[in-house]
């Protein structure tokens, strides 16, 4: 047992000193500074977003009066974190705004907007409202898009059933058509007035799986992702390179020719790819700790998991080192690992995943896995809510390992 | 006797590019970093593969069945990409257990006529496992309910005004009569007018959401997978520093610019080769549009290559082993194509690092390729983009060529 230690312990001081092995600690700390700036995760507390109100420049020429229940409506207080409205004097100058990238968009009311929509033919004239965008923002044209024509649905839904009434009115008979204006009239605005729920009807009522809504700092989310990135780096392109390195240097032979068993050579080098990995994920869960006041959680549930997202990503790299020949393999091959296992486990999207097939192929990741455990213990969870995700990486260190050890047999690597 | 010299130069250049290219390629396992997961992550992350939505399966159980059940069932088939499944009660508890269902929707019994005397009524919409595709199937849910509800509010008020001012000779009369509103409001709403119209800066550019998702996620894939490449030219120069074999390429007749020239040239032709493949497979396979400007992308993408080879070429100068140099690269290249917009929307970063972002070459070059294929404007237009990139370039090499060492 005592040369397990000594083995493992010797390779953990060997990854330390080795100035590549800095990789493992500046990776994480670098992509999750660089994630917290453009996410702006550094300004908000738990359960806020961290996305700027979008900016539009407004240009109101409606002679009439739904242009300024639309202006009125974007400026109201509850708008205040999804739009920041700025009223400019002249389209062209909502243009120049948009031009110059100070502004996403502007939305230029014309002067017949009112007059268009509620007039009598108004359900077939078009005079819609000009949206000037650049293409390159999607996300916030969407956003402000869909504010507009939620605003305007309404309105035309008002219209719709006013026309509708009236026109049912008048065939049956029941009023004349000189007062189908009038009647109209009441009746559109009568709805307008309604709230959008009222108008609804049909309510949906979503019965989610029961998860409890908990505020967690977005980086909370980013933190664990990057450290398992760096994870997947330390413990094959690292840890597989070591046992190779052995190898190629004939240091593996020398240990060999001493009364240890092959078997407790491989377990040493096993626990010196673990030990290199907690270090590297302690490391990195302190730091941020004691630098950026991160809340990671149940302190037990964090050891656990940390210990069993290391033993599924060390199954990794262990696989990795029995399949290939030079430690140069290893390296690329680590690196690529790193980079697709990030993809599919979601460390690149801040633990979110693909969803879908490709979700449930990310399963073979640690980086799945681990992360998802992450974030239930940055909430309110305890090691007991991620009892799920420690048999899993369990499950997966296990079965890596195992068949590691005999294709190292079938090479004749090592004799047990 | 110049000519000679200069062809003698010039040969020497092209060997020390040959060299290192045969260097990096001699590892099959280049090709991984070279082509093989450019084009995944490009597969992946470009939205060419379409959505969640069609791989699962939304189940409706129709308690009502009537005419108005039905209509939502159709509506639900048209609001989305969902498959949408028709089941019974007893079908419910396997059918939650299987891994294509997002989510099971009931439309309890009395449905229509609680609908049809203006009552409200509560739909269940049941999750059954994958977050993100109940989230799809709600959206569907909402779509065709909400297109449904403007209708019914329309059949509504039209009953209501008429047995404010009239009484119905009996119920079926009163049916029928919502039944005529609901029709005439159906065809009201879908005979209206585009209300809101979209206009970009550039004369014949339609916005299109998929389109500029594409080529935003594209174009970052293709700077991250050149650039942190370009940045390993610093390990080039490491390696040939510590491994003594430039102190050995000087004793021949070879000076500093010569060396240089070679290593830069070498990373460069890779890189052109590289970004000419992920163009071309973009293009024909992903359907990405680039732009009609040709000589835009070739003009842009030059101009990024020297500016990242620049920045690799000043990086190894500044580390001491080749080790090191093999870790700042990826880092350096991560953190930079990531603050640039390469891999998380631009559009949402904070304005004060969007400021800082302009020192950064990944910025740049992201906006021009952006120009190109969303704007699709034209050489003359990117050439502010190239021109900073190549001021990149020009600041980057006199660093480098300042701080070089032969040992």
């Amino acid at each position: 047992m005592m040369k397990l230690l000594v083995i493992g312990l010797k390779d953990l001081k060997v990854a330390f000193r080795d100035k590549v092995g800095m990789i493992m600690l500046a990776g994480p700390f670098a992509l999750t500074l660089a994630m917290g700036f453009v996410t702006g995760a550094f300004s908000v507390s738990a359960g806020e977003t961290a996305i700027q109100a979008t900016k539009v420049a407004v240009v109101n020429e409606d002679e009439g009066e739904l242009g300024d229940a639309m202006v009125t409506w974007l400026q109201d207080d509850s708008m205040r974190s999804i739009v920041n409205i700025s009223v400019v004097s002249s389209a062209a100058r909502a243009r120049d705004l948009v031009d110059e990238g100070e502004f996403v968009a502007g939305l230029i009311l014309p002067v017949d907007f009112s007059q268009a929509i509620l007039s009598a033919e108004g359900l077939e004239q078009e005079s819609p409202i000009e949206m000037y965008v650049y293409p390159g923002q999607p996300i916030r044209v969407g956003i402000v898009r869909s504010l507009i024509e939620r605003f305007v649905a309404r309105i035309d839904a008002g219209v719709v059933s006013s026309k509708v009434a009236v026109t049912g009115l008048i065939g049956a008979g029941l009023i004349q058509p000189q007062e189908a204006n009038d009647v109209g009239r009441e009746v559109g605005e009568a709805l307008v007035t309604l709230e959008s729920g009222a108008m609804a009807g049909i309510t949906i009522q979503s019965q989610r799986v029961e998860e409890e809504e908990v505020g967690i700092q977005p980086l909370a989310l980013l933190a664990p992702s990057m450290a398992m990135l760096f994870l997947m780096y330390t413990v094959s392109g690292i840890g597989g390179r070591s046992i190779i390195a052995e190898r190629e240097d004939g240091t593996l032979p020398r240990m060999l020719a001493t009364p240890t068993d092959g078997a407790w050579i491989l377990g040493g080098k096993v626990i010196g790819v673990v030990l290199v990995g907690v270090a590297q994920l302690a490391i990195v869960i302190g730091v941020t700790s004691l630098l950026f006041q991160l809340h990671w959680g149940d302190m037990l549930g964090v050891a656990v998991l940390i210990v069993a997202a290391v033993f599924g990503a060390a199954g990794w790299g262990i696989l990795l080192a029995a399949f290939a020949r030079t430690a140069e393999q290893v390296s690329t091959i680590g690196m690529a690992m790193m980079l697709f296992f990030g993809l599919l486990g979601g460390s690149f999207f801040g633990g979110g995943s693909f969803g879908g097939t490709l979700g449930t192929i990310g399963k073979i990741t640690p980086n799945a896995w681990a992360q998802e455990g992450f974030a239930i213990l940055a909430g309110t969870g305890t090691l007991t809510d991620i009892r799920g995700t420690i048999v899993g990486l369990a499950v997966m260190g296990s079965l890596l390992f195992g068949v590691a050890v005999l294709v190292f047999r079938r090479r004749g690597l090592v004799r047990c | 006797m110049e000519a000679l010299q200069w062809s003698n130069e010039m040969k020497k250049i092209t060997n020390i590019a040959w060299k290192d290219l045969k260097n990096r390629f001699s590892n099959p396992m280049e090709i991984m970093f070279f082509l093989v997961l450019p084009i995944i992550f490009t597969y992946l992350l470009s939205g060419t593969i379409g959505s969640d939505g069609g791989t699962y399966q939304l189940l409706v159980v129709d308690q009502d069945q009537t005419v108005l059940s039905d209509r939502l069932v159709e509506g639900l088939a048209s609001a989305g990409t969902m498959e949408i499944v028709s089941i019974s009660e007893e079908e419910v508890e396997a059918a939650a257990e299987a891994e294509e269902t997002a989510a099971i929707l009931t439309i309890p019994t009395g449905f229509q006529e609680q609908l049809y005397s203006g009552e409200a009524i509560d739909l269940a919409l049941e999750e059954t496992g994958d977050e993100d595709a109940y989230d799809a199937a709600e959206q569907q849910v909402f779509t065709a309910v909400e297109q449904m509800s403007r209708v019914l509010l329309a059949a509504n008020v039209s009953t209501a005004e008429y047995e404010k001012r009239g009484a119905f000779s009996d119920a079926a009369a009163r049916e029928r009569y919502y039944e005529e509103s609901y029709a005439r409001a159906e065809t009201a709403f879908g005979s209206l007018p585009q209300r809101v119209e979209i206009r970009t800066p550039d004369e014949g550019v339609v916005y299109e959401r998929e389109k500029a998702n594409s080529v935003q996620a594209s174009a970052g894939q293709l700077i991250t997978w050149v650039f942190i490449p370009l940045l390993a030219t610093a390990a080039v120069l490491a390696d040939e520093r510590t491994t003594g074999t430039l102190q050995r390429l000087f004793t021949t007749p070879t000076n500093k610019a010569t060396f240089l020239l070679g290593t830069i040239l070498g990373q460069l032709v890779a890189a052109w080769v590289q970004m000419a493949l992920l163009v071309i497979f973009g293009i024909y396979v992903l359907g990405i549009d680039w732009g009609n400007s040709i000589a835009g992308l070739v003009v842009l993408l030059l101009a990024f290559s020297l500016a990242a080879t620049a920045l690799g070429t000043l990086l190894g100068t500044l580390v001491r082993s080749t080790a090191q140099a093999g870790g700042l690269a990826p880092i350096t290249g991560m953190v930079m194509a990531l603050m640039g917009g390469c891999w998380y929307p631009g559009e949402l970063f904070p304005d004060t690092v969007k400021t800082v972002n302009q020192f950064l070459p990944t910025t740049w070059a992201l906006q021009g390729l952006n120009d190109l294929g969303l704007r699709r404007l034209g050489l003359v237009e990117i050439l502010p983009e190239a021109g900073v990139l190549l001021i990149f370039a020009v600041v980057f090499f006199a660093l480098a060529i300042w701080r070089f060492r032969y040992e």
